[in-house]
């Protein structure tokens, strides 16, 4: 590049103004019923909304403009930001909100952001539920620099060293980076959830042979905060199906010959970042801020918020502000008692956060939760591990154990029993029909049969409804219509599968990645039989889910309606490549395996064959069937013939009328190019061709054996003599 | 100390047992001619023999039983080679084994250990004939990287960075190290080069971050825990050592079940620091919720320093509740058999082993840079003649007047006429160059006659070959016809 241009590039560098998009939806579901009434991005984390965490992590990077692209509960947010002290005159911040109810993903908002250019240049773009005090802007400089050297360096990661097992790295949700040690380049990335477990991940040998040394690292968190160029929204409207950033744009990028696009990482070694991706990192952010990793963001110091909090020994935070706490109450480590709060006699709160203006009342028990504002606990109820939503009324004597989620307004109790991971909500469930409505009266007026062993109890006066374990991972996205969600979930159908998102809860302790490998194929060269693992998961309580596989009954269903289908086909003479199509369809709606196809048309088409056993008649009839319906055999086949010789014989062995014809078959399909010799060699090598399918036809495969020794002699001399004229 | 109760450790058992293996050499076509007794593990390197680096390297380090393998037809001339030369290394108990020609073509190194498996009663150190260590690399570096080890490694292999390209010398492998603890995870046992590399998800939990380099040769250098032999016995599909046995200790590291079941077999004593604690006078059961886990033996855990130790920095010193079942979870899991393969990577100076022709060549240059500086004179060397001093001349060689050697090895009793230019070649003993040939860039065998006027270059030829007068040849292998059937 010319001197010149780098000084103009310079000059320009220094006028540009750092502008960050914060993506304020989250695009999942995993807060509800938390999310019903307020959007994921202002659910208060240590007593601050999130999205305010994130314009403090912006501010203290230098941004001065910041695009909030919001979808669900837009008015909130908005008012949020204009109270929020960001928005003063003083602060130095632009804060745009962005309302754009069409978009469903992380990409739409990147299509949206093309299409209104309002992006000037290498911008910053988190997701608004980011807690970080990284200085990004060293980061950004980082980019740039990058960037003048080699223009399709478009992305900037900003990923975390930790463990591979740490708090804030929950397992069902994390990545995997490969990157060059040298220039930190992500030469590959790779999503791993829980479930599927994945046994591998597959590298490349591309790209290692472009980089002589590269590391994989599981032991990075993805903070969520990428550095971009204006190339990245550009790249998302040519590429409309990329949603998701990381699992389509990044992978995308780094697999396509054709963009030549490069995309980095910055792994940060100090300093704190994380997301709050779902309730299980949720808790562990709320424990990274009271533990004081994230300051000068703390609690007593510079809280977002604005609130005042008196630092204790022990990382106790009393809010300054009018708290009223009982003489006789025990505040154990780690906890924050938000501003008008009153604990009463005896109470006992231990590794918690309380919001603004809640009640606990005497006696009660509150370990590991998070209760967020104006929430009334009455006396001697016990609450561990869960996430109590704002306004709730918890009556006397409840029992809440961990795991659950207890949504806004809702009523509980008194002697409410909740078990392990339930979501409860004020508003009934939206994808609950009728009869489970009725069920909810029942709940109402007392029990419920929850799991065998415990029962959960909502109490007397309770005005809640229970919501299915699963729903939520297909109900729409922060409020969303659930239609338009599914729409819009189907791409990332597995990180938001149940079985995934189980270990995404809050208190979920039970997935180990590493120890909980009960694969027996690591046996594998031991023994080639090695089994898959089982279908049944198991919950963390040890009940297993039940596995819904399709039964015998759509076997046989499909069996009669592709003999049908084939009756149909012969009687209106279609074409065999209209049946082949049709039997394709038939396949894919009663999900069998193509073995089972193969059975069933190879059997109707030795069953098309007439006459009597061993007859002269049977034995002309046979090349015609086999020459009309030949291409939908071969069709079929494809590469298996050994298969099809093994179901042939089978078809053969059992039915007795034409254990005799086998051999005539046999030299049909061979005519009909259907098998070659090569292929009969290697049917009657195989060993299933002389075992038995029952001890009855044991005699008979044996018989088919045989035969087919005998035809493959015959063929065999067949092909020799044409060989023979080919040569002269 | 703590010793195995059962065992007693005698001053005769030695801390090391030595095995050279040596093989054909078929890469080194047409060095070698097993028929003319030409063998690849007495082939000159540097005008000595190059089995000799070998057994100086394990001198040096004070290892002093050596078990030397080697083929049936082999074994008369290295036993000759070795008493007659017994008195450069006199310390050194070798032992010359020898294994029947037919099956030693089939069998694969682990086959041969496993063979002489009863020989060996400590820890081996297992390394080919053919390597040469560089003078910056003792022997004792690699033992005490064996030794010192916290974890008492099952294997300890040599890895050689590969430094500039050497023509025709080894490719190197894909492996993963984990670098902060030098453990070597993944070895590349699938060269083909359409299918992408896989990487166990397993080991990326048990080492989150994994190197993977192209950059590393293995050389064939391995010292392993006595333990191994036992494994070999037990898994007699186990045939090379690089191919399979190194994966798959490599893979007991993060295969939990692989470990459960073949752990007991190479760390028999593992549980030795628990049993001394239960007969101490001291000491009190672990209380019993701990007892529901057998397999977590929190003693293990201040001698296991596992990767999980939260090495990022946010990891809270008054842990709360769910972050302290989160670290522990991991920490406590690595069952009773702690296995680890270390490696040492060595980066400077140059070490290979001389198994392919290019590796050879190199290897004798390699010698020129550290052994010559001073001008090289002699009583067979004509004062008219030059000879760089980078250049190496063995006893009673006689260089005739108006000769250049430059960078060159030259072997024993070799006759070089007049007027002739050797440059950057190895000319083993006996070699006659008559007057006026040009010599460059060559490997020419023991008993070879150059004519008058031959111009070679880049040439390898074999043993007793006769290159015509005024004959030219340019970057040929020069052998005997009938040869060509054994080409590799």
């Amino acid at each position: 590049m010319p001197p010149k241009d780098t000084q103009k590039d310079k000059t320009s560098e220094e006028e540009e103004v750092l502008q960050a998009v914060v993506l304020a939806d989250s695009f999942n579901t995993r807060f509800k019923p938390l999310t019903l009434n307020t959007p994921r991005c202002l659910l208060p984390i240590c007593n601050v909304p999130m999205l305010l965490w994130t314009f403090e992590s912006l501010a203290l990077a230098g941004v001065e403009e910041i695009f909030v692209f919001c979808n669900a509960h837009s008015d909130q947010i908005k008012e949020a930001i204009q109270t929020s002290r960001f928005a003063q005159p003083a602060a130095g911040l632009r804060i745009v909100p962005v309302v754009s109810p069409r978009t469903m993903s992380v990409g739409d908002a990147m299509r949206e952001l093309d299409e209104k250019q309002l992006i000037s240049s290498d911008f910053i773009l988190v997701a608004g539920d980011v807690v970080s005090n990284l200085q990004i802007d060293r980061v950004v400089r980082e980019h740039k620099e990058r960037r003048r050297k080699n223009k399709d360096a478009i992305m900037t990661m900003v990923v975390k060293r930790s463990g591979a097992f740490h708090r804030t790295r929950p397992v069902g949700d994390t990545s995997v980076f490969v990157l060059d040690p040298e220039t930190s380049e992500c030469v590959h990335y790779e999503p791993i959830l829980a479930e599927p477990r994945r046994r591998n991940i597959l590298l490349p040998r591309e790209v290692l042979e472009k980089h002589a040394e590269v590391e994989v690292r599981n032991d990075l968190i993805d903070c969520a905060i990428d550095v971009c160029s204006v190339d990245v929204p550009v790249l998302f409207s040519e590429n409309f199906d990329y949603q998701d950033l990381r699992r389509d744009f990044v992978h995308g990028v780094l697999t396509s010959d054709l963009l030549g696009k490069s995309i980095y990482c910055h792994v940060v070694e100090q300093g704190y970042a994380a997301r709050v991706r779902d309730t299980k990192s949720y808790a562990a952010v709320s424990k990274d801020i009271i533990s004081r990793w994230t300051y000068p963001l703390v609690p007593g110091d510079n809280l977002p918020g604005g609130d005042e909090y008196e630092y204790r020994r022990g990382n106790r935070y009393i809010s300054k502000d009018n708290v009223m706490m009982s003489r006789t109450c025990t505040i154990g480590n780690d906890t924050i008692l938000g501003p008008s709060t009153r604990i009463h006699d005896n109470a006992r709160i231990e590794n918690s956060v309380i919001g603004p203006r809640c009640s606990i009342g005497p006696g009660t028990i509150i370990r590991d939760s998070f209760i967020w504002n104006d929430a009334y606990v009455e006396g001697s109820c016990v609450i561990e591990g869960c996430i109590i939503g704002q306004s709730v009324h918890i009556g006397t004597g409840s029992v809440v154990r961990k795991g659950c989620l207890i949504g806004d307004g809702t009523r509980l109790g008194p002697k409410a029993n909740v078990v392990e991971f339930k979501r409860i909500s004020r508003e009934k469930p939206e994808d609950e029909d009728e009869e489970e409505g009725d069920e909810e009266k029942h709940e109402l007026n007392g029990l419920v049969n929850g799991l065998a062993d415990t029962v959960l109890e909502l109490g007397e006066h309770a005005e809640a409804y229970v919501w299915p374990d699963t729903v939520g991972a297909d109900v729409g996205a922060d409020g969303r219509s659930s239609s338009a969600a599914r729409d819009a979930d189907s791409e990332d159908e597995e990180t938001e599968a149940w079985g995934n998102l189980k270990h995404l809860r809050m208190g979920d302790e039970g997935f180990d990645p590493y120890f909980s490998d009960t694969d027996s194929s690591e046996e594998e060269e031991e023994s080639s039989l090695a089994s898959p693992a089982s279908g049944v998961l198991l919950t963390p309580g040890g009940h297993p889910i039940p596995d819904f596989t399709l039964g015998p009954r759509s076997s046989a269903n499909f069996r009669s309606e592709c003999i049908s289908s084939l009756e149909r086909a012969l009687a209106e003479g279609h074409t065999v490549d209209d049946a082949a199509i049709e039997l394709k369809t038939l396949r894919m709606a009663s999900n069998v395996t193509m073995t089972e196809v193969r059975e069933v048309v190879v059997e109707f088409v030795v069953g098309l064959v007439k006459g009597d056993p061993g007859s002269a008649v049977q034995k002309n009839n046979i090349t015609p069937v086999v020459e009309r319906w030949a291409g939908l055999i071969i069709n079929l086949v494809a590469s298996e013939r050994v298969e099809v010789l093994l179901l042939l014989q089978k078809t053969c062995a059992r039915l007795p009328n034409y254990l005799s014809a086998f051999k005539f078959f046999l030299y049909a399909f061979y005519n009909e190019d259907i098998v070659d010799s090569l292929s009969i060699r290697a049917w009657l090598k195989d060993p299933r061709s002389r075992e038995g399918v029952g001890k009855a036809s044991e005699g008979n495969m044996e018989v088919c054996w045989k035969q087919g020794v005998q035809t493959l002699a015959v063929i065999e001399a067949d092909e020799e003599d044409s060989e023979d004229e080919d040569d002269e | 100390m703590l010793f195995p109760s059962d065992g007693v450790i005698s001053s005769k058992t030695p801390e090391f047992h030595a095995v050279i293996l040596a093989g054909y050499g078929n890469n080194l076509d047409p060095l070698v001619d097993d028929e003319k007794g030409v063998h690849k593990a007495l082939l000159p390197i540097g005008n000595q023999p190059m089995v000799s680096y070998a057994l100086q390297w394990l001198e040096e380090a004070r290892v002093f039983d050596v078990l030397f393998i080697t083929p049936q037809s082999h074994k008369v001339a290295i036993q000759h080679h070795l008493s007659s030369q017994n008195s450069s290394w006199p310390s050194l108990r070798v032992e010359l084994e020898s294994v029947d020609d037919e099956e030693a073509e089939s069998l694969g190194a682990a086959d041969l250990l496993r063979m002489f498996a009863d020989r060996i009663q400590s820890d081996a150190i297992v390394l080919p004939c053919d390597f040469v260590p560089p003078p910056s690399l003792p022997l004792n570096l690699l033992l005490n990287a064996h030794r010192v080890d916290v974890e008492d490694p099952v294997m300890t292999a040599l890895l050689v960075e590969t430094g500039e390209e050497v023509k025709d010398g080894p490719v190197p492998t894909l492996m993963g190290l984990h670098a902060q603890s030098n453990t070597l995870l993944f070895v590349d046992d699938n060269a083909d080069p359409e299918d992408d590399v896989a990487l166990r998800m397993n080991m990326l939990w048990r080492y989150p971050r994994v190197k993977m380099t192209n950059r590393l040769t293995d050389s064939h250098v391995y010292v392993f825990r006595r333990s191994v032999f036992d494994l070999l016995q037990q898994k007699d599909e186990i045939s090379s050592v690089r191919e399979q046995l190194v994966p798959f200790l490599c893979k007991l590291q993060y295969q939990p079940r692989r470990r459960e079941k073949y752990g007991p077999i190479i760390s028999p004593n593992a549980n030795m620091q628990e049993l001394a604690l239960e007969h101490s006078t001291t000491y009190t059961p672990p209380p019993s919720q701990r007892n529901h886990a057998s397999r977590e033996k929190p003693i293990h855990k201040s001698v296991v320093s596992t990767p999980f130790t939260q090495s990022g920095a946010s990891t809270p010193p008054g842990e709360s509740v769910p972050a302290s079942q989160a670290a522990e979870e991991p920490e406590g899991s690595p069952s009773d058999y702690p296995i680890r393969c270390n490696v040492v990577v060595h980066k400077d100076g140059y070490a290979a082993r001389a198994n392919t022709l290019g590796t050879y060549f190199e290897l004798n240059r390699q010698c020129l840079r550290t052994t010559a500086t001073a001008p090289v004179t002699g009583e067979g060397i004509d004062g008219k003649a030059q000879v760089s001093p980078d250049s190496l001349v063995g006893a009673s060689t006689r260089i005739a007047e108006r000769t250049t050697v430059k960078k060159c090895v030259i072997g024993k009793h070799c006759l070089i006429g007049k007027n002739v230019r050797i440059s950057g070649s190895v000319l083993m003993d006996h070699v006659e160059v008559q007057d006026g040939a040009k010599i460059e860039n060559c490997i020419i065998s023991s008993n070879c006659r150059i004519g008058k006027n031959a111009s070679l270059r880049d040439c390898q030829l074999q043993t007793g070959w006769v290159v015509d007068d005024e004959a030219s040849h340019k970057g040929e292998r020069l052998k005997r016809f009938e040869a060509y059937g054994d080409d590799d």
